[in-house]
């Protein structure tokens, strides 16, 4: 969760404190209308989720132009922190000296991946907000996966780095929480001040659906451990590990083409070229997002819903409750803006 | 990218790296434990497999010399590729065309094969349902048809052909041809999944391509003809 929520967190927390010795007076005095209100009045402001589309974003061929991407972030971005300079978002995000990683999700291999273009995109706009090019490096877990996916491999230190976390390896310290306990990439404890997290929309066999709070399972050395159930509580405990947490500021769901069926692995025959991108700062509020996007493709082509098929993303609840508070799942209180 | 065990040396990083083994021997028996504790077992048996009971100092320095003969015969034995994925086994190599033996189709990289244990670091959560039907290894290889198409062709061998069918069966038809081919096949616009005994073959083109239905074909006909009855 970002420094801005968390401290939204921290001062309705010392709100309600200060409420709750009016609270134990109040219900000896069968006050409880009164907290009930009181307790209305803390609830956060919305979660916004923007989602951005260009039905020409491929023109007239199947591959992306990169200078409607550019155009589609820029949108996205100025949409979500309601400033109008492209640069504006990005300088918000990040100051110079700081060491970003983008976290891309290249697992489905090609046809289902983190975009070259999308990525090639946001490292201009974090070096025009004064990001040194060698600070910047775009990572998963194998270098293999990254080139299979177009990526080229660099650990130059003088332009945008792109590896995997096989050429530095896990952290030799495992870090807990809750149900999971894992080694981190050393790309995100010795190279990330800052994490912008670039995941794919998809259906998850398992898990019900693959978007960002999932894309976290690349950060740790054992995600195969995570898999049972559903991926439930594990994506929501993998999400409360301090590093990841803190670190991760951005949240930009690459959906130029999604997958509603048979994921996580990339099928032609149940994937559409959705030609847009899901941007928010609250991981639970897009993958809640994500998915009804993706049941409302499911209903078109007459497919059950994940819920009929006993693999419901029971995640995202997990990590909207009380014991982890990732984010939110209430339709309530999330403002979905399409631009 | 693979590194074989090497005395003293811990495995339990899927990746086979070393995983920050504390020199000192006074903290790695509670290193092995907090690790093993969230680990998943990788590598050959008997050699990497943390033990939570590794302070008893008679076991591990057995467990080393151990593990130091086999990893001496490992070495002898070349393995190849990243931990968990070697080069494909003369059998399953055997089971994929050449470049040029189907009409078109060049094979554009060496085949890599995935043991069960390890085939999530191919397909991730995706390996979940294949478990369940019984997998025993994925093939996987690329090829390229005419320089217009690209395409990665998958063979699962599982355990028995009722597991084929059940992962041929567990994803909706849609409008998916039925073609005839191996005991059942489904041809979509840019995929075609058939299953022939206990193997199951997945064929899907990245490039949408007037042609890529046929020529897709083709290649899982040139891969039904490998394929033992």
């Amino acid at each position: 969760m970002d420094l801005m929520n968390q401290e939204r967190l921290t001062s309705r927390r010392g709100f309600l404190k200060a409420c709750a010795t009016g609270a134990a007076v109040l219900r000896a005095t069968k006050g409880t209308a009164l907290l009930n209100a009181l307790q209305q009045a803390a609830v956060p402001s919305k979660s916004k989720v923007v989602i951005a589309r260009d039905t020409a974003l491929r023109g007239s061929g199947s591959t992306l132009d990169s200078s409607r991407v550019q155009s589609l972030l820029d949108r996205a971005m100025q949409a979500l922190f309601d400033l109008d300079h492209p640069l504006d978002p990005w300088k918000k995000l990040v100051y110079p000296g700081q060491k970003v990683g983008i976290k891309v999700n290249a697992l489905g291999g090609r046809g289902l991946s983190s975009d070259v273009q999308l990525v090639a995109a946001i490292c201009q706009r974090l070096e025009e907000a004064g990001i040194r090019a060698g600070d910047i490096v775009i990572w998963d877990r194998e270098n293999d996966e990254l080139e299979h996916v177009g990526f080229r491999v660099s650990t130059d230190g003088n332009r945008v780095r792109c590896f995997g976390t096989d050429t530095l390896g896990y952290e030799q310290d495992l870090v807990t929480y809750g149900t999971v306990g894992s080694q981190l990439s050393r790309i995100l404890t010795r190279n990330c001040d800052v994490l912008i997290n670039v995941p794919v929309l998809k259906d998850h066999d398992g898990a019900g659906v693959s978007i960002a709070l999932k894309n976290m399972y690349g950060v740790i050395h054992n995600p195969n451990k995570y898999h049972p159930n559903g991926c439930n509580p594990y994506v929501a405990d993998v999400n409360m590990l301090p590093e990841i947490r803190t670190k991760t500021r951005l949240h930009i769901c690459d959906t130029t083409t999604a997958c509603y069926e048979g994921g996580p692995g990339f099928k032609p025959e149940f994937s559409w070229k959705y030609n847009g991108l899901i941007v928010s700062q609250d991981p639970v509020a897009l993958d809640y997002t994500g998915w009804q996007i993706i049941e409302r493709k499911r209903a078109e082509n007459k497919l059950k819903t994940l819920e009929a098929e006993k693999r419901a993303p029971q995640y995202i609840a997990t990590a909207a409750d009380a014991q982890h508070r990732l984010g939110t799942n209430d339709p309530k209180r999330i403002a979905v803006v399409e631009v | 990218m693979s590194r074989l065990a090497i005395r003293g040396e811990s495995r339990d990083s899927y990746q086979g790296m070393p995983s920050g083994m504390p020199k000192a021997p006074q903290n790695q028996g509670a290193f092995r434990r907090r690790v093993a504790a969230f680990d998943f077992y990788h590598g050959l048996p008997g050699i990497n497999r943390l033990s939570t009971e590794g302070h008893r100092t008679g076991q591990v320095k057995a467990a080393a010399r151990m593990k130091s003969c086999v990893c001496a015969l490992l070495l002898i034995a070349a393995c190849i590729g990243s931990a968990g994925c070697k080069h494909g086994s003369v059998t399953e190599a055997a089971f994929f065309p050449a470049a040029n033996e189907v009409a078109g189709w060049a094979k554009t990289s060496a085949t890599r094969t995935f043991a069960a244990a390890d085939l999530w670091k191919y397909i991730d959560g995706g390996a979940e349902k294949y478990l369940k039907a019984g997998v025993q290894s994925a093939s996987t290889s690329d090829y390229k048809f005419q320089d217009k198409l690209e395409a990665v062709a998958d063979i699962y061998s599982m355990a028995s052909a009722d597991g084929a069918r059940e992962i041929l069966e567990s994803e909706p038809a849609g409008d998916a041809k039925t073609p005839p081919l191996g005991d059942s096949a489904r041809l979509h616009r840019q995929s075609l999944v058939f299953r022939q005994g206990p193997r199951v073959v997945q064929i899907v083109a990245y490039q949408e391509f007037p042609e890529a239905q046929q020529a897709l074909l083709d290649l899982g006909r040139g891969i039904e003809k490998r394929l033992p009855r």
